[in-house]
């Protein structure tokens, strides 16, 4: 394979660790917060409104950064009734071909992602709420990691066909 | 094209994009966003995005990572070796006491984790070493441990639970309660079974040795102590739920807060342990995540074309079925599914087709989709430990000690299967059995 090509599948698979090592440390956050919830209100008597919004946002920054490492460490589910028997470079030749269908599905969802985005921004869309905090940032992380799952796809395509032509990129 | 055309369609590429083997949430999404795009033109690319916010608005989805976190950290915390060490002596003399006091133990570590890949890998690591070293026979064991560590997603709490309340748009709470009868229901069944085979056939699993018999009751008491930790999470976490004092999303943090201190009081917190049980939260959550991202964007699609309305005709005026047949139907439909699906996919298919349906179904029974629930989650059972294809299957080859051959654990399960299919036949001619709790908690 090419050397830049190398390169750039190693960078990904640094750059979805990295994004996927902050997100992991998400959950952390969210039993912080609601352990400091659940003290505050029912010893305290101080109702927190913002806190179960806040929780919806680290879910969703949860999930969405967890995105291109779960991707480059295939974590997600496949039915293998018949992957599961195929040999390594049998399984890089399906892939290389059905990670379309991924690239094409989040493809959809970057521009979905986008124009949502650009409402959000020109309506100064809030949530309804006492709280009322902005869909922006979250929106504007979304679009990122969406944009990452893409990258991550195209170097899993690189991977696979370097599988399929016998070479290994380590 | 007519609606039934584009159903047929849509389900059929669905299946054959997962049948290549690639991602199941990729095989979703796309063909969700594919048939958007066909259907509707551009003004349809957000439909596959507002999944986003759809999930985000139900809160039963916040509690999946702290669950499934709970489950984590508590496999890894030191508590089962304690509570199983406190089975073995307290049902050693019981002829099949060992793997009677598993299935018991997998109990209790159902009612403090929401998944069953905890039970699975406590059982297999623990007692299924004990058992063999004293002679029981692998194959009734094996099947001990895979039927008794899926009873984890039955008895509460139950990630698998909450992901159908989020689709049915249920209180969580009820499912849990409706969960817990058919559950111990199961389990007793499973003890039964194990004792009638042991009292056959004796040889099946060997007493104990004198010594290990007679234990002094000084010790015996001494061990009862395993128990108070696991009752101390599932009462912090399900009294105060079930009492109204927290939200369910307060509970499940209190559960993974208290789950942590408990590995800290064991001396097993360290900062791998942090790292590695936030790393496999961070896998599993995604997974289930991104499918029910794609699942809900395939729903949306499905609703939008009416789908549900044309199938529910196929089956009532074309086919004439009676409600419960239809039920019969899914449920047979279900198990055959389960075999080559795990829950994940086969939550994809009952988001879109099953609840819709069985919401229009007049079966006379109150609260007919929690119901209906448990029996979904019972055939999700199934499906975990079916061949060729079950999840816990290839867990338990990973996980068993080398004695246990993959043919043993293919022969250990269909006793388990079935007497699974007798509790969900048993669920449905009583509903009560499910329902009752649910029934009194409320009223």
């Amino acid at each position: 394979m090419p050397a830049a090509i190398e390169r750039f599948v190693r960078m990904m698979d640094r750059i979805s660790d990295w994004v996927g090592l902050f997100a992991m440390y998400l959950i952390y956050v969210m039993i912080a917060v609601l352990i400091f919830d659940v003290v505050t209100d029912k010893f305290l008597g101080m109702t927190q409104n913002w806190v179960i919004e806040f929780a919806q946002f680290t879910l969703a920054a949860f999930y969405f950064m967890g995105g291109p490492k779960t991707l480059k460490d295939n974590d997600h589910v496949r039915m293998d009734l018949i992957y599961a028997n195929l040999t390594e470079r049998g399984k890089a030749r399906v892939d290389a071909v059905t990670i379309f269908c991924l690239i094409f599905y989040l493809g959809v969802l970057l521009w979905g992602s986008v124009s949502s985005l650009v409402y959000s921004w020109e309506t100064d869309q809030r949530l309804p709420s006492l709280w009322a905090p902005s869909l922006v940032p979250i929106k504007v992380l979304m679009v990122v990691c969406i944009v990452l799952m893409l990258l991550q796809c195209v170097a899993l395509f690189f991977r696979h066909v370097a599988t399929i032509r016998g070479v290994e990129i380590a | 094209m007519s609606y039934e055309m584009i159903a047929l369609l849509m389900f059929g590429s669905m299946m054959a994009l997962m049948l290549s083997g690639q991602r199941v949430f990729a095989a979703v999404g796309a063909v969700a966003s594919a048939a958007a795009l066909l259907l509707y033109g551009n003004s349809a690319a957000e439909l596959p995005f507002n999944a986003v916010f759809k999930l985000f608005s139900w809160h039963p989805m916040l509690t999946l990572p702290l669950f499934i976190y709970m489950g984590y950290i508590l496999s890894e915390s030191g508590i089962a070796e304690e509570l199983y060490q406190m089975m073995h002596v307290w049902f050693g003399r019981m002829a099949g006491g060992l793997a009677i006091g598993t299935i018991l133990l997998m109990v209790i570590i159902s009612a403090i984790n929401g998944l069953s890949v905890a039970g699975m890998a406590i059982g297999s690591a623990i007692a299924l070493p004990e058992m063999l070293r004293r002679g029981y026979d692998k194959v009734l064991i094996t099947g001990v441990v895979q039927g008794g560590s899926t009873l984890g997603i039955l008895i509460p709490p139950s990630v698998v639970m909450v992901l159908y309340a989020v689709i049915a748009r249920e209180p969580v709470s009820d499912l849990w309660l409706a969960g817990i009868g058919p559950g111990l229901l199961m389990a007793v069944i499973f003890i039964i079974y194990v004792y009638i085979r042991v009292k056959l056939n004796p040889a099946l699993a060997p007493a104990l040795s004198e010594e290990e018999r007679n234990i002094p009751l000084v010790r015996k008491l001494a061990l009862l102590r395993a128990g108070i930790i696991p009752v101390v999470i599932f009462a912090l976490m399900l009294g105060l739920f079930l009492s109204g004092y927290t939200s369910l999303l307060e509970s499940a943090a209190v559960g993974a807060f208290a789950s942590t201190v408990a590995a800290g009081v064991k001396g097993r917190l360290s900062f791998r342990l942090l790292h590695e049980t936030a790393q496999k939260t961070l896998a599993v959550s995604c997974m289930f995540l991104w499918v029910i991202l794609g699942a809900l964007a395939f729903s949306a699609v499905f609703d939008g074309i009416g789908a549900v309305k044309a199938i529910e005709s196929v089956f009532i005026t074309n086919w004439e079925l009676t409600p419960w047949q239809v039920i019969i139907l899914m449920q047979v439909s279900f198990i055959i599914m389960g075999m080559f699906l795990d829950d994940t996919a086969m939550l994809v298919i009952v988001a879109p087709l099953y609840v819709p349906l069985v919401a229009t179904l007049d079966l006379g029974i109150e609260n007919q989709m929690i119901w209906f629930g448990v029996l979904y989650t019972m055939t999700c059972q199934i499906a975990y430990i079916t061949p060729p294809f079950g999840y816990n299957l290839f867990l338990m080859r990973g996980l068993a000690p080398k004695e246990i051959t993959l043919v043993d654990i293919y022969r250990s399960i269909w006793p388990f299967v079935l007497m699974m299919m007798l509790t969900i036949v048993l669920v449905m001619v009583y509903p009560d059995i499910a329902m009752w709790l649910p029934n009194w908690v409320n009223s």
